[in-house]
């Protein structure tokens, strides 16, 4: 080789920016490609998990529920819950293990932590809502109402879940990386939150007291927000409000990446 | 140029804090090829660490125009359910190549390794010795200016190494080397200049054999 053609051959000159941008986009596909590839069983689990839940969830309660909501379809109902919850949830969980899972990528200079979290979190906010317009695409088919009665209001809640996900995500994956094992607690904890969401049943069912109580749960007001968003005849219960959602994601948020910033050396290390 | 400013790096430990450099200023002597030799523990792969961006100082900086590779021979970055060709085109990404400029390295990686079939097979597949040989690939697909390398020299069979061997010659032609080693033979081979890592501190030796007798001297002594 000549001079020039070494010259040539040389890496390219890039600015941060586009070192940045080119390493979230290698990520994105590479999440894809792991998410994805390989093993169909997961992928096709992934796609109708849902629709499994909801169907199970209307075989085991579906009529005892014509009486309480009139005018409401139980079906629907679940499945605006329950999705958005499991959008939340598979964005923690997936970006709690996220560090660890690509630890071997941080001998690359240009491949940070942070990187790995924000792309998975891309990567599982769209494989999430493309399950999402499945899910109610078939609803659709077998002759349920789903189009949303307040389109943006809907889109608006989704992406405050998507931020909230991401926030308590980077948080978890933070606060658990010295002791992986606090993981599986997280884990168990999913199951209350679950309960404690109205993701099956309508929270105005219980007395009021105990309203009180579940309404610290941030999670209620988003699943609350996108029933009442997508079904015209569902008020949600008092007291629901995207504000505190909004507040309790900033400081998942800022906890999350100021315990990042001051940890940043750890995390690397292998 | 590449260069060390008053750096301090430590690591937590359950007896306190364990110092590895404080407050170490060195410059590396320019165009040379630097093996790096110190006991177990001196500091040497601590120093290639943060040569190579993988770890950040305490304080102090390492400052430096060149590009400098990723460790070479690096096998830890592979997706093991995903295959060669694309855990190659992941590195090709985050290096800046897209579209043709990718599969022409993708290509020559393929042809360096040698592993047939199993280049569209999941990583996870593969023996040590051919995770090896892709790894080694990898890293010779790119032109940096500065390789570093960890003591990787020692893979695969002896047709392989002898090509690996070529290859890397090829490559310091126009560029340099920061090799650490416990074999003063490798050393020998690919360096020019020695530095010798001890407590903390670093000399350099142009000549080689009085930087090696050094080393051996300290060695003795432990």
């Amino acid at each position: 080789m000549n001079d020039a053609a070494v010259a040539a051959s040389r890496l390219p000159r890039r600015t941060a920016w586009q070192v940045q941008s080119d390493v979230l986009f290698a990520l994105v596909q590479r999440e894809m490609k792991a998410r994805v590839g390989g093993q169909w069983v997961g992928a096709v689990w992934t796609l109708f998990e849902p629709l499994a839940h909801v169907a199970l969830m209307v075989a085991i309660l579906g009529s005892l529920r014509g009486a309480v909501m009139p005018g409401i379809e139980y079906p629907v109902f679940l499945a605006v819950g329950l999705v958005p919850f499991f959008l939340f949830q598979n964005l923690a969980f997936r970006l709690m293990d996220g560090i660890d899972s690509n630890r071997g990528l941080f001998s690359y200079r240009q491949v940070k932590p942070f990187d790995t979290l924000i792309s998975r979190a891309a990567v599982e906010s769209l494989m999430n809502l493309m399950v999402y317009a499945l899910t109610l695409g078939v609803m659709a088919w077998i002759g349920f109402h789903v189009l949303p009665h307040q389109p943006l209001e809907m889109i608006g809640i989704n992406l405050l879940i998507i931020l909230f996900g991401t926030a308590f995500g980077i948080f978890a994956a933070v606060i658990t990386h010295e002791r992986p094992r606090a993981r599986s607690l997280m884990r168990m904890l999913m199951f209350p939150l679950y309960m404690a969401s109205g993701v099956i049943f309508p929270v105005d069912l219980l007395p009021r007291e105990y309203i009180e109580i579940l309404l610290w749960n941030p999670m209620l007001h988003l699943v609350e927000l996108s029933r009442a968003s997508f079904i015209a005849a569902y008020t949600p219960t008092r007291g629901i409000n995207a504000l505190y959602p909004a507040l309790v994601m900033l400081v998942f948020g800022a906890l999350g990446m100021a315990l990042y910033r001051v940890r940043r050396q750890e995390l690397l290390a292998s | 140029m590449l260069e060390l400013r008053s750096l301090t790096k430590s690591y937590p430990s359950r007896q306190g804090r364990r110092y590895v450099f404080r407050d170490l200023s060195f410059t590396f002597p320019a165009g040379s090829n630097i093996g790096l030799i110190g006991r177990n523990g001196a500091g040497k792969s601590t120093l290639l660490r943060l040569l190579g961006g993988i770890d950040s100082p305490d304080s102090g900086e390492v400052v430096s125009d060149a590009r400098i590779s990723f460790p070479v021979g690096l096998a830890g970055g592979f997706q093991s359910s995903l295959t060669a060709r694309e855990n190659v085109a992941f590195v090709c990404r985050i290096h800046g190549y897209f579209g043709d400029e990718l599969r022409q390295r993708v290509k020559s990686v393929q042809d360096f390794a040698e592993i047939g079939d199993y280049f569209d097979l999941p990583v996870k597949s593969y023996s040590s010795g051919m995770r090896s040989r892709v790894a080694f690939g990898l890293s010779m697909a790119f032109d940096f200016d500065v390789y570093l390398i960890d003591e990787v020299m020692a893979v695969g069979d002896a047709q392989f190494k002898a090509k690996s061997k070529q290859v890397l010659l090829e490559k310091l032609a126009h560029a340099h080397v920061i090799l650490t080693s416990h074999d003063m033979g490798a050393i020998r081979q690919f360096c020019n200049t020695v530095v010798h890592v001890d407590a903390g501190q670093v000399r350099v030796y142009e000549d080689i054999e009085e930087g090696i007798r050094a080393y051996q001297g300290t060695a003795a002594k432990a």
